[in-house]
């Protein structure tokens, strides 16, 4: 219960693991192929078929195949008919991490809390309602539009296809909602509130949004190549991540499979301007080191850092400045790239999805490369990563998702031995 | 109630309503249980009408909204930085900006900046070349929390959540965890929503004729050593789904409510189904005489009770935050 609900409280905070995962995105279905796809740095961005941008200067975004079936799920077929794309890949994502997660769900002994960051939810619904309506179409399907528009339906339809009973938290902070959602689901188990979650973001393309970042000229109109010198902004992508985190001692005493422990979790706004981040980075620098005080760990630690990078002059700046500053002297040898180029921005769904590429990264041993870059910006003091690497060992990793608006949120993941 | 010691209070109250600018207005009006005056709009887009309780205009220009961050703004955001300005106080504001004040900033909302939305799709279909990339900013979930950061000078945790009448007392209990989990020495706490044909037009599925409010809210929680209006409690927000009938739902929530038979004073919203039926006390229904203000209906109704509160007029109130279809909750506040 809300106010008094705190379980058990424990000072020093309980650990907090992931114990399930699952993945959607341009690059495909599933852990594995995404795996593989990120390893080799695939790129999947392709022209837009979603909606028409013959009258936009962008033409590429990264697009999902949605599987033509969905996985066994106890939706009814009306239910099923009615998933939009975000509420689709919000499904196939949830059910890979509950089967990931070997969690018995007719047996979670409470309620499991969901936590889901997304910055459009369902806007597919919401501009068909609206078309509908100007055009003066019969109200027939509008009701369940406006229905399936609001975005805690989708994860109530989540909570319902797979049986759980669960209180759904969304948290909108722009292109760092999947990364918050994944961390403030982390506070609470770590603080005693809850035992357990699921948490991720997820966003579908829309043709609202696409021309949003197209009236600002931040999608690239050539290839999206973060940190390049010559880079000319983002591409747009779509996907979803969920994972199933516990405390480490359920997790283990149920002999689950941990992929990686929560280590820190930084969460700061960033004031300088509504769009622009600062170009010095200040937020960005700050919760990178929020992230890895509350770690315990140092720049020399970390073995990989998935950085935002969108591929945006004024992004990739500040957050090298960020960078740069932050790790100091271990700069040099300090392993960056940015997934983006690959897949697009995913922006509520982007903190998730690269949680999940530290993630695979650290199972694999491999660093996941960015798009291959000729003139690299010289902000960039760090290893920028942009070809097929493997190393031995990757025990800690650092995700950085900086949102419009300001809000910066950084996670730290600590393998376990 | 406290938890490991602290009591959370109410120390600052902000509210932009139908009825007016400032908490006083609101007040006057849910006492003379006089609903404000609708206004029939008309919908060229849809040939549609729907019923309104606009947000009347300032009697002067609040300077904040001259600052560059306000001037091309929704009306969403202006609401809710006006109910902040008014919960902090010129006191207040010069603590939460000074260095050593850990402000948290937690929003919450439902339709969000429709407006500034539904004129820039608009734009997009008739021809995205020419669709305004200075409205298209001001269409994110979280502009208006952007905007409160930046205004109150703080860098701390700024969260947007996204939900029904519900919403709001979680996110109060997110900034009450935030106090004691984070080490924040405050949290403002708001909510804002604006009149827009769509919002009425999606109302209007589930509801006969409904009337829509608008407007702006915001709670400043800080730790209290009394004196001052407390949280004594919050239930889960309980989710409505298949698996449990509506019913089951509420009866849950009503169940976790400590000794709820004492408060004198009970908010309701517009979706109660008789929950609160054997409730003896007085009752008041904020969206009846405000109109439907979706999320921020029920941060009226938090602003409500401590308004009554500090005015001495109860000494314990409810606050029903029951969702139309996602989820309820309901807090417990006394003096």
């Amino acid at each position: 219960m809300g106010f008094f609900s705190t379980l058990d409280r424990h000072e020093q905070g309980y650990r907090v693991v992931i114990t399930g995962v699952g993945v959607i995105t341009p690059i495909g279905c599933g852990w594995s192929c995404n795996s593989a796809g990120f390893r080799s740095g695939k790129v999947a961005l392709t022209p837009v078929e979603l909606f028409d941008v013959t009258r936009q200067k962008a033409k590429i975004a990264g697009q999902v195949h949605l599987p033509s079936h969905l996985p066994e799920n106890q939706l009814t077929l009306r239910q099923q008919k009615r998933l939009d794309r975000a509420g689709t890949m919000l499904l196939m994502a949830g059910s890979e991490a509950f089967t990931t997660s070997g969690w018995d769900l007719n047996n979670i002994d409470s309620t499991l809390p969901l936590f889901l960051g997304t910055s459009a939810g369902s806007m597919e619904l919401g501009e068909k309602f609206y078309r509908d309506a100007v055009e003066r179409k019969t109200r027939r399907h509008q009701a369940e539009r406006i229905c399936g528009y609001q975005t805690h339906r989708q994860g109530l339809t989540l909570c319902e296809a797979f049986g759980i009973q669960g209180t759904v938290t969304i948290i909108s902070n722009a292109c760092s909602s999947g990364a918050n959602a994944l961390g403030h689901a982390f506070r609470q188990v770590q603080k005693g509130h809850i035992r357990r979650a699921v948490a991720g973001g997820y966003d579908a393309l829309s043709e609202m949004v696409f021309a949003g970042f197209d009236s600002l000229s931040a999608l690239s109109t050539t290839t999206p190549r973060p940190f390049a010198h010559d880079r000319d902004g983002l591409g747009l992508g779509e996907g979803a991540a969920l994972f199933c985190i516990e405390r480490m001692d359920d997790a283990i005493s149920r002999d689950g499979r941990i992929y990686a422990e929560i280590g820190g979790y930084g969460a700061v706004t960033d004031r300088h301007h509504l769009t622009q981040p600062h170009p010095e980075g200040v937020a960005a620098y700050q919760s990178m080191k929020r992230a890895c005080d509350e770690a315990c760990v140092n720049p020399v630690d970390i073995g990989y850092i998935n950085s935002h990078g969108t591929g945006t002059p004024l992004n990739d700046s500040a957050e090298g400045h960020a960078i740069n500053r932050w790790a100091g002297n271990a700069v040099k040898s300090l392993p960056v790239s940015s997934t983006k180029g690959g897949i697009g921005h995913l922006l509520g769904g982007a903190g998730a999805v690269e949680s999940a590429v530290c993630l695979m990264a650290m199972e694999g041993g491999w660093i996941p490369p960015g798009v291959p870059v000729e003139n690299v910006d010289p902000i960039c003091q760090f290893d920028l990563v942009h070809a097929e690497r493997d190393c031995s060992r990757l025990p800690v990793t650092l995700t950085n998702s900086f949102g419009f608006g300001g809000s910066n949120a950084s996670l730290i993941f600590k393998g376990i031995n | 109630m406290s938890r490991n010691g602290v009591d959370i209070g109410i120390t600052g109250v902000g509210v932009v309503s139908p009825a007016g600018w400032g908490l006083p207005v609101m007040l006057e009006c849910l006492r003379s249980q006089q609903p404000v005056p609708t206004i029939a709009q008309k919908v060229p887009e849809t040939g549609h009408e729907y019923l309104r309780r606009p947000v009347p205009k300032p009697a002067e220009l609040n300077a904040i909204f001259r600052t560059p961050r306000l001037r091309r703004s929704s009306a969403v955001s202006r609401y809710m930085c006006a109910a902040a300005f008014e919960a902090l106080g010129e006191h207040g504001l010069a603590k939460v900006r000074s260095d050593n004040f850990r402000l948290g900033i937690v929003v919450s909302c439902y339709t969000g900046c429709v407006n500034y939305s539904e004129r820039f799709y608009k734009e997009v279909l008739e021809d995205p070349i020419t669709a305004s990339p200075i409205v298209f900013p001001e269409t994110v979930f979280n502009a208006p929390s952007s905007h409160l950061s930046a205004l109150l000078e703080s860098s701390e945790m700024n969260y947007t959540l996204v939900g029904d009448e519900s919403q709001f007392l979680s996110a109060i209990e997110l900034g009450i965890n935030w106090i004691l989990d984070e080490g924040m020495d405050g949290v403002l706490v708001a909510a804002g929503e604006e009149n827009n044909w769509l919002s009425a037009e999606g109302l209007s599925m589930f509801r006969e004729m409904p009337v829509l409010g608008e407007g702006g809210c915001a709670l400043l929680l800080e730790p209290c050593d009394g004196g001052e209006v407390r949280v004594e409690a919050i239930t889960d927000r309980l989710s409505y789904n298949s698996l449990l009938s509506r019913d089951e739902v509420l009866r849950s929530m009503r169940a976790q409510l400590p000794d709820e038979t004492k408060a004198d004073l009970l908010l309701e919203s517009m979706n109660e189904e008789g929950v609160w039926d054997d409730f003896t006390g007085q009752k008041i229904n904020v969206c009846a005489l405000m109109g439907e203000g979706f999320g921020v209906s029920t941060a009226w109704s938090c602003a409500a009770a401590a308004g009554f509160l500090r005015a001495g007029d109860i000494h314990s109130a409810i606050v029903s935050g029951i969702g139309m279809d996602q989820s309820c909750a309901a807090m417990v506040v006394s003096k």
